[in-house]
């Protein structure tokens, strides 16, 4: 079996390596050093043939899972807010723009245009399944995000993303990052999945969701299951390898 | 023998001085505006298509073109240029008629509720007065229903701040539901919606119609927004199709002349001119340059001459040496927070090392 991803991948090699296993995984975070991880020919996404070759037995992907998060983790200046299609009725931020959630999806194939054209690539040029998995649910509870954000934002290599005048600012009040209402989180999270379940499907791919036992009544993540930083730990980890296992023996 | 009229008539009202001699740039059919824009007066737009450039060369050209339903900066230009913002004052879409203008400000203060206010097409929901203010409609009934309370108070916004107000006439010919008399902006079924004869009528706009409708919206909005000026202007923009049965260059110049007549009408009640767009594009000494190929478009070139007299006349060029505004600062919000989330993973590869 083969893995690829992004930071999402790190908590199933985790949960693997406390099993004694060692994945054979890709992180795309440190490919950059070998060039962009797709080519284009006449239009057509085209994998780096250091990825293809790499390719082999049923592949798990956990490519992207951070654009609900560029958009929504911390508190745009100007509260923006969406109706979930598939969930219209959740509640919303108040004194809030609604935005088109056609709009904001589209925002978001824009950022992660590239890693679409990555998962749809493999895809088509694996030979074997290839299973997207889906990023872990958000968090609910904003203010132990926004101190994990502040334990990471407050460092010399985190601070440099902030400056006087950028629009991320921590709030005038209390001094953290103000992170954005649970629902929206929830809302862009659903969009993220949303997009890489359709992009997945349509190229021939199987989306496999979250694991239903990771997540509260209301479908966020339990607090035993968060790591640092805003991901999903190891223990999160372990019940997707669980998946995957299960899948794999399918396939 | 005793002097005639005409005998020291100015050259502006003799033809062979006024259009047939001058270079077409030169043609300048603005001979006095009472008014004066100044770079601080809150300039709104709305009407019909043509109104879209007037609109683009009001911001372009510095003036405080007043928008009251902007796009969030986190929609990138083109997103939100896909989705109608800033293209007028408000999400209005085009307002091809004075009868839908009226409705508008009726619908937006709670005074007039459509019988028939959506249509459902397909799993989408469409709003039968801006149907093409959303590609591919609404996701759901309530986003649309939110979308259209924000529009709504984004226009009352609109309606109660501005000094001016640019309306371009565009159509006579009109699309009617039968139940109340409402009036789309197009046929049910062109874009949205079902076309259905019980339920949708035709009706072509007669000049005592449409100023009708104008001196209404006009009482109206004054109720609202005593010392707002009125500026109107009649699109040079042919007929795309007509539904009476005769040639659409004849409806084409049944509907412009109605408008053409309905304006100078309108500009007998206080503080509402006439601005002469349509003479500049249509006039024939540009010979047919200000339209495209299609004949129906309006070159940049026409759009251009219609602005260059408009900055000319209608606004205050004592303040043209003034430095511009400077541009907003450019929103980084999601270069900012790529940058936090990629420091997040970061972290995370970190600490699983």
């Amino acid at each position: 079996m083969f893995y690829i991803g992004h930071s999402h991948i790190a908590c199933i090699v985790e949960a693997a390596r406390t099993r004694g296993e060692e994945l054979d995984f890709i992180n795309l975070w440190g490919f950059g050093r070998f060039g962009r991880p797709v080519v284009y020919e006449d239009g057509v996404p085209k994998l780096h043939p250091m990825l293809v070759e790499r390719l082999h037995g049923p592949v798990f992907s956990t490519l992207g899972g951070s654009a609900h998060d560029v958009l929504g983790l911390v508190q745009h200046p100007r509260p923006f807010d969406l109706i979930l299609p598939e969930a219209p009725d959740l509640s919303l931020v108040q004194d809030s723009d609604i935005l088109p959630s056609v709009a904001l999806r589209q925002v978001m194939e824009g950022m992660m245009r590239e890693t679409l054209d990555v998962l749809t690539a493999l895809v088509k040029t694996s030979t074997e399944p290839v299973y997207q998995i889906e990023s872990p649910p958000p968090y609910a509870d904003g203010e132990r995000l926004s101190q994990l954000l502040a334990d990471v934002l407050e460092t010399p290599v985190g601070g440099a993303f902030l400056h006087p005048g950028s629009q991320v600012t921590p709030d005038a009040d209390s001094g953290r990052y103000k992170v954005s209402d649970k629902y929206l989180r929830y809302k862009l999270w659903r969009l993220n999945s949303q997009m890489f379940r359709e992009t997945c499907e349509a190229a021939g791919g199987v989306f496999v969701p979250h694991p239903p036992q990771s997540v509260d009544a209301e479908g966020f993540l339990k607090p035993e299951l968060l790591a640092f930083a805003g991901h999903a730990n190891e223990i999160y980890g372990a019940m997707v390898l669980d998946q995957i296992n299960a899948l794999a023996a399918l396939s | 023998m005793t002097e005639h009229p005409y005998a020291n008539a100015p050259d502006y009202a003799r033809w062979s001085r006024a259009v047939g001699r001058p270079a077409p740039a030169d043609v300048d059919p603005v001979v006095r505006l009472s008014f004066k824009i100044s770079r601080t007066d809150k300039v709104a737009a709305a009407g019909s298509c043509f109104a879209q450039h007037i609109s683009r060369h009001l911001r372009e050209g510095g003036f405080s073109f007043l928008v009251t339903e902007p796009a969030h900066p986190i929609l990138p230009a083109e997103v939100a240029e896909a989705f109608n913002y800033g293209v007028f004052t408000a999400r209005f879409g085009n307002l091809y008629t004075a009868r839908q203008l009226l409705q508008l400000l009726r619908r937006a203060y709670g005074r007039f509720t459509p019988a028939e206010d959506v249509w459902e097409q397909d799993g989408r929901f469409f709003d039968p007065f801006r149907p093409s203010i959303q590609p591919g409609g609404f996701a759901t009934a309530r986003e649309y229903e939110l979308d259209r309370r924000q529009h709504f108070a984004a226009v009352r916004r609109a309606f109660e701040e501005m000094d001016y107000f640019v309306f371009t006439l565009g159509l006579t010919e009109c699309w009617v539901s039968k139940l109340d008399g409402a009036a789309y902006p197009v046929c049910p079924g062109t874009v949205a919606g079902e076309f259905d004869p019980e339920r949708y009528g035709f009706v072509n706009f007669t000049a005592e119609e449409v100023v009708a409708d104008m001196t209404a919206f006009i009482d109206e909005l004054r109720a609202i927004n005593p010392g707002v000026r009125i500026i109107l202007t009649v699109s040079p923009v042919p007929l795309a199709a007509t539904a009476e049965d005769r040639h659409v260059l004849v409806s084409t110049a049944y509907s412009k002349a109605v408008l053409r007549v309905a304006a100078d009408t309108l500009t007998r009640l206080k503080d509402v001119f006439y601005f002469p767009s349509y003479e500049v594009i249509t006039g024939p000494f540009s010979r047919g340059a200000y339209f495209a190929e299609d004949l129906r478009s309006i070159t940049e070139e026409g759009v251009g001459h219609v602005m260059r007299l408009f900055f000319q006349h209608a606004t205050d060029q004592s303040e043209a040496a003034a430095p511009a505004a400077a541009p907003p600062p450019k929103d980084d919000f999601l270069e900012k927070m790529q940058g936090v989330v990629k420091t997040l993973c970061d972290e995370e590869q970190l600490d699983s090392a």
